[in-house]
Parts: structure tokens; sequence; C-alpha cells
């Protein structure tokens, strides 16, 4: 059973400074969703995602183009749209459900497992105002919990809040899926993305660039993003990470570890306009974007000369990283001027290792270092 | 495509009956509207009343001061010039609020207009509904003024209450959606639309009386604006009532288009509405 189809739906916005100018948020869009499907929608900011569930949720109208619904929809943008900071947490349920379109009856049937999810207790009476903002978005989100609607449009909902709060909601947004209930989910958290949907549309400057599995779509996504940065990447040919296999489970000596946390990347670099000495430098950050490692040829007093504009690379070293994902950059100068900087060229995968025998080996949350002694005194 | 559930079409423009089928559907969230505007006025009940006639009485004390200072002949209007005066207030107040109460709520409630989806002409019809309520206590004190005065109090008050109401309630309707539209449009209405009416305190007949009035031009001006017409209209209830018909029916049908003219408008704000807020 279809849930939603969506028929070559466009939207562009006047532009007021230039004249009639005209940007299209959306161009020519089309999907359709079946009943009970979870589909993750992603794309860098501004590609058209927020407006697509506008349109879906009927926030704004399209400029052309049609889309069909079936069943109830709702949607929340942003958790909490309509509070009022001087009515008690009691009546803000009200007007919050009202607003999205909940029923009173249903509300009043689901009150007080809505006061509970939100777990603010005794100060459900008190005014809005005097809420910690932790609070606030407790009690939005427990409204939103309570949704009796066949599809559910999210938009950066895990964006805000504590973790123990994130993982509540991840848990009730599981509950909705278990529940078959159609899911629309819009978010930058790639693996929440991965965790929840089987499918995932990428979004790119207003059209969709990919519909298909969710793992495909991520890949997709990022080999994207790496392109989209420069054209520089016509300098790099091929590149290639190894890391040492892992040593068997349980108890392990030091030297298990040393001969486990061996990386080898190696390159192959075409394209360099001239035959002159090359610097060559990688960093790794963490998945966040902090910069963790930097190599470069000039820290070892290493020449590199192209030949023919093409060079073959290899480095070797030892991490001393958590199991995770590290994006790797690379940089190319010459004559002391840029060449390229490939932000995020490829990934590092640490997979996880457990040497030292740890019976939580996830609680080390920080680079291992074993080159070090401890002397009893 | 197979669909089983009631199917919602999502496209450019919507048919005026499918509008007017949403504003019915989703009631509910108007009286929530209208009940966060009182429940946050009357929290404190006394306070609340308080803002309710704050305006009008004000403007009533001044006004008076001023007439009386200037010694003007009141004998005119027939009735005590107290309640004459209370009455035009009564009504331009409530038209005035409307139109700023429609402005401030789709000011405050930009955010909430971006992101979730309710009929947008809510954001005018619960202003309005607030006013109706702000109009009554003001018309209740309008009333124990007359007892007080010994005024005369015609038996169809009723009538001329009612035929008030459905004058000004369409053409303060449509003003509100004109002048949402314009500060939509332009954001500097946003100040010139309190000034003008504020200006419309001194053009409507508030404190003086249509038959002062020479110039016959500025009388036929007068016969085709309704927020005078219900002025005159409530203020038949508390003397001799020699109403014109003509005259009810062009202030009627002037209000009526002034209404048409404003929803025509707001529909068209309302389209591209989330967008420019």
């Amino acid at each position: 059973m279809t849930a939603i189809e969506v028929i070559s739906l466009s939207k562009s916005y006047r532009l007021k400074g230039n004249g009639k100018e005209n940007f299209e948020a959306l161009k020519n869009v089309s999907f359709s969703i079946d009943e009970g499907e979870s589909v993750g929608i992603i794309g860098r900011n501004g590609a058209g995602k927020s407006t697509l569930l506008k349109l879906l949720s009927d926030v704004t109208f399209p400029t052309s183009g049609e889309a069909r619904i079936a069943g109830s929809f709702s949607s929340l943008l942003e958790v909490g749209t309509g509070f009022h900071p001087d009515l008690s947490g009691r009546d803000n349920i009200f007007l919050n459900a009202s607003i999205i379109g909940i029923p009173k009856k249903e509300v009043n049937h689901e009150l007080d497992s809505i006061i509970a999810f939100s777990g603010v207790g005794k100060f459900i009476g008190e005014p809005l105002r005097t809420f910690s903002s932790g609070m606030k978005l407790r009690l939005a989100f427990s409204v939103l919990a309570h949704l009796k609607t066949d599809i559910i449009a999210l938009d950066e909902v895990l964006a805000v809040g504590d973790s123990m709060f994130q993982i509540k909601c991840m848990e009730r947004i599981f509950d909705f899926k278990k529940q078959g209930r159609t899911i629309l989910f819009v978010s930058h958290n790639l693996s929440a993305v991965k965790k929840l949907c089987e499918r995932t549309l990428v979004i790119e400057s207003g059209e969709i660039v990919f519909d298909g599995k969710t793992e495909e779509a991520i890949r997709f996504y990022l080999s994207k993003q790496r392109n989209s940065v420069s054209d520089s990447s016509r300098f790099l040919k091929t590149i290639e990470i190894s890391t040492s296999p892992n040593p068997s489970k349980g108890g392990g000596t030091p030297a298990d570890l040393t001969s486990s946390n061996q990386v080898c990347i190696s390159l192959e670099i075409e394209n360099v306009p001239e035959d002159s000495e090359l610097d060559f430098g990688i960093n790794i950050s963490d998945s966040s974007g902090n910069r963790l490692y930097h190599f470069s040829n000039r820290f070892i007093g290493k020449t590199l000369i192209p030949q023919s504009g093409a060079l073959k690379l290899q480095l070797d070293f030892k991490h001393a990283l958590k199991p995770g994902n590290y994006p790797i950059s690379i940089y190319l100068g010459q004559n002391h001027e840029e060449l390229a900087w490939l932000e995020n060229a490829a990934e590092l995968l640490i997979p996880p290792y457990n040497p030292h025998g740890f019976h939580n080996p996830e609680a080390i949350q920080s680079a291992v270092i074993t080159d070090f002694t401890i002397t009893s005194l | 495509m197979p669909f089983q559930k009631p199917i919602r079409i999502i496209r450019a423009g919507q048919p005026f009956s499918d509008w007017l089928k949403r504003l019915w559907q989703r009631r509910e969230t108007l009286w929530f509207f209208v009940w966060k505007d009182l429940k946050v006025q009357y929290q404190k009940p006394i306070f609340g009343l308080l803002w309710s006639v704050f305006q009008p009485l004000v403007y009533f004390a001044v006004i008076l001061s001023a007439v009386r200072f200037s010694a003007r002949a009141t004998s005119e209007t027939g009735m005590p010039f107290e309640l004459y005066l209370l009455c035009g207030l009564a009504i331009w107040n409530f038209t005035t609020s409307v139109i700023l109460g429609s402005m401030n709520s789709m000011q405050s409630n930009a955010g909430l207009v971006t992101k979730a989806s309710f009929p947008r002409f809510y954001l005018i019809l619960s202003p309005l509904i607030k006013s109706l309520f702000d109009l009554g206590i003001v018309l209740i004190i309008v009333f124990a003024a007359a007892l007080w005065m010994e005024a005369e109090i015609s038996v169809l008050l009723p009538i001329y209450l009612a035929v008030s109401l459905l004058l000004i309630l369409p053409v303060s309707l449509g003003l509100a959606c004109i002048s949402v539209s314009l500060v939509v449009w332009n954001r500097h209405f946003r100040h010139a639309i309190p000034i003008l009416l504020y200006a419309m305190l001194f053009v409507l007949p508030i404190f003086y009386s249509m038959d002062e009035i020479s110039n016959e031009w500025l009388q036929i001006a007068y016969g085709f604006n309704p927020i005078a017409g219900a002025m005159d209209v409530l203020r038949r209830g508390f003397h001799s009532p020699d109403l014109s018909l003509n005259l009810l029916l062009f202030w009627d049908i002037s209000s009526t288009i002034l209404a048409v003219i404003g929803i025509g408008f707001f529909r068209r704000t309302e389209q591209t509405l989330a967008d420019e807020l």
C-alpha cells in the first residue's frame, strides 16, 4: 500500500534582493513510499530536505507538482512548537497537541502517560517559563511520542537534548517502526539513519540524486561530499588503507598490540603539473572532525620527486587509536604553494580489538599508549 | 496507485471549498488559540478585565475632558454625550484591536507558521474572537453607564446591537486581512498601520456626530463607511430609532465587499506565508 506519492514536486522562492530572480529549492522531485517503510533523507544543509518536509506537512505550498498522502500525517519540524511560557506544562501539552493536530479527546486519554514519559513530574502544573530547557524538550517530545498518526516525519529531532534523552527518543522512534507506521527521518546523524532506515533518499541542490538502500546511499553521499570539495581530486588516482589483522580475542601481550596497531596507506598521485619537489601531508581526524595526527615528508626530511606527473607513495605508521572511523585528508603542495587539499579523501577504519583482555573494551574512550613503563617504588 | 486511507493532495493553490472545509475540520485548534490568549490574559482575573477595558476607558477620559474643557456643545447627539462617546469608542476599539491583534499574532506565531500546519486564517480569527470577548465586556460597561445615566434605552437594543455587530465583524475581518497581507508584503506597514488606526479616532464620528458635517461629499463618504455605520446603529439603541434602510444597505454592502477583498488578499498571502515570515 502506498503511503506517500510525490510527483514532480517543485518549490521555488522569490529572491527579493535581486529583482525577479527565483531560487529553486526543490526541482521535479518524484518518489513513492510504501506503508510501514522507514525512509531516511540525507543531504547537505540547504539541499532541500526541510523544504520537502514542509511541503509534505502542508506548512508551505509547492510551486508545481503534486503529492498524495494516504492516512494521517504529522510532522514535528521542531519539537515544542507553540509552547507558551506563561501557561502550565499541562496546558502546554494541550496547546502543542492541538497545533500539531491531535484531538483533545486523544490527549485527555493519554495525558497521564504523556506526563509520565516526559518525566517532569510535579512541575507539570508550573508555568513553562520555570522549566529548564531540557524539561521543555522532554515535554515536547512526549507529546510527539504519543501521536497516533499513520505517517510521522521527523526533522533533526535528535540534534538536541542530552544523550540519555536521545536514546529514549530513538527507542520511541523504533517503537513507531515496530507498530508498522511510516517514518520519514531527516537527519545529519548518519549512524542513526543507518540504524532506523532500510531506504534512504539523498538530496542535493533540490534534486533526489540517490534513492536506494541506506548503506549505498550513505556511501554515495559521502563520496559526493569528497568529490564536491574541489576538483583537486584529479590528483589522487588510488588510495588503499590496510590495518594489520586483529589479534585473537582474550589475553594479549604488548607485543601483540604493537603488531596490531600497524597502518599502511598506499596511494598513487597523478596529474602533478611539474616534476619538481612535491610536498605531501596526511591528516587523520576523528569522526567529529577533530584533527588527531599529521604526517608530512618534511618532518622526516624526505624528498619526493614525481615522474612525468605521477608518484606512488606508501605511508606506514603505528596508531594509538580506539576502534572507530577516522577520515583522512591529504595535502599536496609544490614550490611552497598548495596544489590540493583533499578533505576526507578516505577513511581509516579501526576494527574493534581487545588485545589486553579487558572485560569491557568499549570503556576505553581514548587513544591507547603502549610505549611506557610502570615501576614499583 | 492503490490507496486505502483517506488521501490528502498537496498542490499549488487550494480551492476555496477545501479551504473552508479545513477551516472547519481543525476548529479545535482555533479554540485553543483563543483559549490560550484568554487564559494568559485572565490568569489574574482583575488584571485581565482591566486590560479588556483599559484602552477605551483611557480614551474616554481623555476625549471627555478635552471636550468638556473646550465647552463644546453636546446636545446634537440626542443622548448623553458620555454614552455617545462610549458607543463610538467601543466600536473603534474593537476594530483597532482586531487589526493590531492579527498583526501581532502573525508576528508572535511566526515560528509556528514556519513549522506546523494549521489553517493560517486562525491567526486572524482568534484575535477577532478574543476582541469580541473584550467588546462584550465594554458593552456591559456601556449598558451599565446607560442605566446609571438614566438614558433612554430602546426596546430594540438587542436588534441594533446585532446589526451593529453584523456590520463591524466583516469590516474588521477584512481590514485585518488586508493589514496582515500588507505587513507580510512589506514590513514597513507594521509601523504605518497603527498610525492610521489612531488617525481613525478623529476621522470617525466618535466624539462628533455625522449630522454636524456640512460637506455633502463627506456625508456620502460616511454613508459608505461601515465602521461609522456600526457606531450609528449601536447608538440608535439608546435614543430615537429613525434608521434609514438605504444607508444600512450601503454600509452592509461596503462591509461585505471589504471582507471579501480581505479574505481574497489573505488567501494569496497565505500561500507564501511560511516562506516570507
